[in-house]
């Protein structure tokens, strides 16, 4: 393992397979003097900034405590989902932040700790490009993860390399959001900005650090959900991001799913009648027939039998009334309707909100919890079922038990 | 008298037209949508009684014919008093007007057609929309309206409007009921078939529309063929002739009239299905997808997938 950080020529790269490197501690946000004001608290700990890509093209920005020599950080960097801005409320300019736009609310407070002022800009301004503008050479030898612990390089690269390794299972929520945030959100990049991204925050006070600045509507404390108006293409390899879905599918025998408790996870109109498609619903329709018999129409030429059953998910008129009722619950309104059909409070919380999603987990929380209760009952009916016809084989085939009034006239063979 | 009784919106599928035709007591008629005015594609059509023209209205728009105030051959001529009534409109504007003797008006609409034969375009209109029979008729037929909610796909549908276009004592009309008057397209020639009249003028309308990128629909009412051909094959039988023509005809005939039975039965059906509410069905399904864990990997199967194409629209391949 090489020595990490000594102080690297502006123009080399440093030895040890990194990208960039610059001394820097952390800081973090404190509530401040007034409720809309929020308080930079820096860390004394002297730490590194280093920037690596792993083997599939991810960017990795990581801070390393120096004291330990622990990593501490590993964050993985999508082109065009950061900005690294410098803080201007900070008067010796030396405040930096990472901030996250499409995949969380995140912001990362670094302080340089550089001795010289020099490299500065050239830091601001090259942290920018390479998280935004990853080099397209596959750095090789270039091991990301100083940890034993599993990292997304780590497991990216033993796809990559078609290795048997940690699945993507293994990624942790953090990383699989970023990923999936950032197709859900499929903007994006490559925005250079002379200035290295550096984006106005308000004005605030100038104190030295730690430093009161004032939260507006674009503080420091907001979640800033701008997003570039016009989608830009990105230059991730659409393969590599196409491997990476269909890997996870395979080795989980389903598709990655995604967190829905990202606030800015943004819902898709999902057309209903995709989900209850024929190949979807076939199964659970044979299973259940006499429960949805019953809600087919009943009008001449059609009766509600297993024909008209089989023949319904597929037609016109349903698909068009499942798009129809999909698109209702979506808009947040079918939460009174769906009272009306004995679905519990909580779904129809989910559908007041719009959630198709949401909807169908807490319906599935309601559903199976009955079904427990269902199973248990239909076992004792069928117990009792099997100890009556005992009873009647013993007593002689005269009358057959648990019939109904209607049979007291039947001849009896 | 009705109040303020609403028209629903139906849908224009011939299936519809040709159950609505029969609900009003009409007998021996039946709706097909036209695809082409050749001439070949009429071989099996004739007799037309009439066409209906379904397109987006436009203001103002240019015509051609002669608006026939005085109304000089007496057809029967309704205006249009409400938007949605305007398919039955055009359905009883062509009816009325019909003097085939395959067709049999009923006597629901023949008590009408007497009741308003010396009243105005625009009193027939209002007596129409006033007839809480024909009214509750054409709204059985009414696209089930499972909530009051304002949802984004309605506007589809407004603004079309219907024309029919009928033959009537030896001269074509148009009879359009946003207008004050019939229009006359002038004289069938002697042996003529009216479509050959007829089809200039829809062809200028439709290649109008088509710069414009206007949709339109064509259909046309026809005789009712299972009687058409359920005749043929009775006097094929009672011929009594023995040959290989005759019972190749027999069951040509007989494959026919079974298959516009099939027609028939499965636009009814179509129809029964457009009534139904299946909202019922649809909240059932979904709690035994749920009970059975299905309901939510479907749902975000779905949500993958459109995230997929979104991924692939949006990122170049490097």
């Amino acid at each position: 393992m090489s020595v990490m950080f000594a102080s690297n020529p502006a123009n080399g790269r440093p030895s040890n397979g990194n990208l960039f490197e610059f001394r820097a501690g952390q800081a973090r946000l404190e509530p401040g003097s007034t409720p809309e004001k929020r308080k930079v608290v820096s860390d004394k700990t002297k730490g590194l900034v280093y920037i690596k890509q792993s083997q599939d093209q991810l960017m990795h920005f990581y801070w390393k405590n120096r004291e330990t020599n622990q990593t501490d950080l590993d964050l993985i960097i999508f082109p065009g989902d950061t900005e690294f801005l410098k803080v201007k409320e900070c008067p010796d300019g030396r405040l930096f932040m990472l901030k996250f736009k499409n995949t969380s609310d995140e912001r990362r407070l670094f302080w340089l700790q550089d001795p010289s002022k020099d490299r500065d800009d050239e830091i601001h301004r090259k942290t920018n490009d390479l998280l935004n503008n990853p080099p397209p050479q596959i750095r090789t030898g270039a091991r990301g993860g100083m940890s034993e612990r599993p990292t997304t390089s780590n497991l990216l690269a033993s796809l990559a390399s078609q290795e048997e390794g940690n699945a993507l299972s293994n990624m942790d929520q953090n990383q699989l959001m970023q990923l999936f945030s950032l197709i859900q959100s499929g903007t994006g990049g490559g925005a250079k900005d002379d200035k290295g991204g550096a984006v106005d925050e308000t004005t605030g006070s100038s104190d030295p650090v730690p430093a009161q600045i004032a939260t507006g509507p674009t503080g420091l404390g907001d979640p800033d959900r701008t997003t570039p108006a016009a989608p830009k293409k990105t230059r991730i390899p659409a393969q590599k991001l196409r491997y990476i879905l269909e890997s996870y599918e395979k080795r989980n025998g389903r598709p990655a799913t995604f967190p829905a408790d990202n606030p800015n996870f943004k819902h898709p109109q999902i057309d209903l009648a995709d989900v209850l498609s024929k190949n979807n619903v076939d199964a659970t329709i044979e299973a259940n027939k006499d429960r949805l018999k019953q809600h087919l129409p009943n009008q001449p030429p059609i009766s509600q039998d297993d024909a008209e059953l089989a023949a319904t998910v597929s037609t016109p008129q349903f698909r068009q009334a499942a798009s129809l009722f999909g698109a209702a619950l979506q808009t947040g309104q079918m939460g009174p309707v769906l009272e009306q059909f004995d679905v519990n409070q909580e779904a129809v919380a989910a559908a007041a909100n719009g959630n198709l999603k949401d909807f169908a987990k807490k319906l599935t929380i309601s559903e199976t919890a009955n079904k427990g209760q269902n199973e248990t009952d239909a076992q004792i009916n069928a117990e009792a079922e099997a100890e009556e016809s005992n009873e009647s084989a013993l007593a002689g085939p005269s009358a057959k038990k648990g019939k109904t009034d209607d049979d007291d006239n039947m001849d009896l063979d | 008298m009705s109040d303020n009784a609403e028209w629903c919106l139906i849908e224009s599928d011939p299936g519809v037209f040709t159950e609505l035709i029969r609900n009003f007591g009409v007998q021996g008629v039946q709706v097909e949508e036209i695809y082409s005015l050749d001439e070949d594609a009429f071989v099996n059509l004739n007799p037309v009684h009439g066409l209906i023209f379904l397109f987006k209205y436009r203001e103002n728009e240019e015509f051609t014919g002669e608006l026939d105030h005085e109304n000089k051959n007496d057809i029967f001529f309704a205006q249009q008093v409400i938007s949605n009534a305007c398919a039955t409109q055009a359905i009883i504007n062509l009816l009325l007007n019909v003097e085939n003797p395959d067709v049999t008006l009923g006597s629901e609409l023949e008590d009408f057609k007497n009741f308003t034969s010396s009243f105005d375009p625009p009193n027939r209109g209002l007596c129409l929309s006033n007839s809480e029979h024909i009214r509750t008729m054409h709204n059985s037929f009414a696209r089930q309206t499972l909530f009051e909610l304002d949802i984004k796909n309605t506007g589809k549908d407004d603004n079309y409007h219907f024309v029919t276009y009928v033959p009537f004592k030896g001269r074509v009309y148009e009879l359009d009921g946003l207008r004050e008057a019939p229009i006359d397209h002038g004289p069938i020639p002697e042996g003529q078939n009216w479509i050959d009249i007829v089809r200039p003028v829809i062809q200028t309308r439709i290649q109008r529309f088509t710069t414009g990128e206007i949709h339109f629909n064509l259909m046309a009412a026809i005789s009712d063929r299972r009687v058409k051909y359920q005749k043929e094959l009775n006097e094929l039988i009672e011929s009594g002739m023995d040959t290989d023509d005759a019972a190749h005809d027999i069951y040509r005939l007989q494959t026919l009239i079974s298959e516009e039975e099939d027609k028939w039965d499965r636009q009814r059906r179509e129809n029964v299905r457009r009534r139904h509410n299946y909202v019922p069905f649809i909240v059932e399904l979904m709690k035994c997808l749920a009970r059975e864990e299905k309901l939510l990997p479907l749902v975000e199967n779905v949500i993958f997938e459109h995230n997929r194409k979104e991924v692939m629209k949006q990122y170049e391949f490097v």
